[in-house]
């Protein structure tokens, strides 16, 4: 597909169809559409196959996107309707196996996790925004569960640094979505 | 003052739901470099590479299990929650011995009680076995499981994490026997957390085990 370069913000070239925004795009979104697809598949290459179906759908529809608003919640809704397509069609597939349940008789449904979504999207965003420094202090603590001690010593760092990037790696993430919340 | 130069903030925890979900494996995946080609050739028309079939399954972490809840739309829920970090004093470190051997007898893993059960310990042998990798826990110096919690193991790696099992601990019974479907070479710890029980495996437990497993 022959697309044009265009001018101004990134959502407005990737509407206008130039592929350096479609990668500008990619880099800077394919992370949180990643790990929503992870977060409601389970699966890493089922997700890899809902984020790239979405970039495709993302760009064939870019003419229709409207640039006033954020890319990233039109990029999050159509992830999002990608990995259920991808989790409905596994899901059908693994019924055919098992017991051959017709397609009809299945409920349609979601993935239980796809409710996560926008949790997931907006965490990933917030962390991405980190200093690499405090990102990696706060993914030792949560996801290998370290203690500070630990993580001091993983990083070859003084304790006192690990607790201040802690500190700051909180407030940051605590500013970061905060501004999410919506007014009742 | 840049955070390197900070002599020690006080420590920090976050709300539990924020705590979950950044402990799922998840939320710190990152594209592997061959998506992005695969991506853009796809979405341009460029004649895509196929999707490669022999990628590693992930691990699905706790969030997997009996997650049929209904729950409400979360921006509002917990994102005030994480805004309401809040100043705890947190845990110590305990520490931890290990003591490997990959012959017949298993691999040996001792682990060691946190600041969160002080003084408690289990020493864990893992075999492989024709139906995956038994882990023969002896927990008798872990007293049981408070009415309304249960004890969870758990492998943790650099990007995901996977569970092997609950248990109570609650009868008179010191070791514990758990199975693993994945290879414990891939993990770097062996973990026991405490988990409540209305939560279930969803909710974030607290570690009050950790060994280092032998690479």
């Amino acid at each position: 597909m022959a697309r044009r370069r265009g001018s101004g913000s990134v959502g407005e070239r990737f509407r206008a169809g130039d592929e350096r925004a479609l990668a500008e795009v990619y880099e800077e979104y394919a992370g949180p559409m990643l790990a929503v697809a992870m977060h409601a598949l389970a699966d890493r290459r089922l997700a890899e196959e809902a984020v790239q179906q979405a970039f495709v759908q993302a760009w064939r529809a870019a003419p229709s996107f409207d640039a006033r608003r954020g890319l990233g919640p039109w990029l999050r809704s159509i992830v999002r309707r990608t990995a259920v397509d991808v989790w409905r069609r596994e899901r059908r597939h693994t019924a055919h196996r098992l017991d051959d349940v017709a397609q009809r008789d299945l409920p349609s449904v979601e993935p239980p996790s796809i409710a996560d979504a926008e949790d997931v999207w907006a965490v990933r965003r917030a962390i991405d925004q980190l200093p690499p420094a405090s990102r990696e202090v706060v993914r030792l603590a949560h996801l290998e569960q370290l203690t500070q001690p630990e993580i001091a010593a993983r990083l070859d760092v003084p304790l006192g640094t690990v607790k201040s990037r802690t500190h700051h790696a909180y407030r940051r993430l605590a500013a970061a979505l905060a501004p999410a919340v919506e007014p009742t | 003052m840049s955070d390197d130069e900070a002599p020690g903030a006080p420590d920090m925890t976050v709300d539990p739901a924020l705590a979950r979900l950044l402990a799922d494996p998840a939320v710190w995946a990152e594209p592997p470099d061959d998506l992005r080609a695969r991506t853009l050739a796809a979405a341009t028309g460029a004649a895509p590479a196929p999707l490669p079939h022999d990628l590693p399954r992930a691990v699905p972490g706790p969030r997997h299990a009996a997650r049929g809840e209904s729950r409400p739309p979360w921006g509002r829920r917990v994102l005030l929650a994480a805004a309401a970090v809040v100043v705890l004093g947190l845990v110590g470190v305990a520490g931890v011995r290990l003591a490997g051997d990959g012959g017949a007898g298993g691999t040996q893993v001792a682990l060691a009680g946190t600041e969160a059960l002080p003084g408690a310990h289990a020493t864990a042998r893992l075999r492989h076995e024709g139906a995956g990798v038994s882990v023969e826990l002896d927990a008798g110096g872990l007293p049981p499981a408070p009415e309304g919690t249960f004890y969870e193991a758990w492998l943790v790696g650099k990007d995901t994490k996977v569970s092997a099992g609950t248990f109570h601990r609650r009868g008179d019974q010191d070791t514990v026997k758990l199975w693993l479907g994945v290879d414990p070479a891939d993990y770097d710890a062996l973990t026991v957390t405490r988990q409540p029980v209305a939560g279930g495996t969803t909710a974030p437990g607290v570690v009050v085990l950790r060994g280092k497993l032998p690479r």
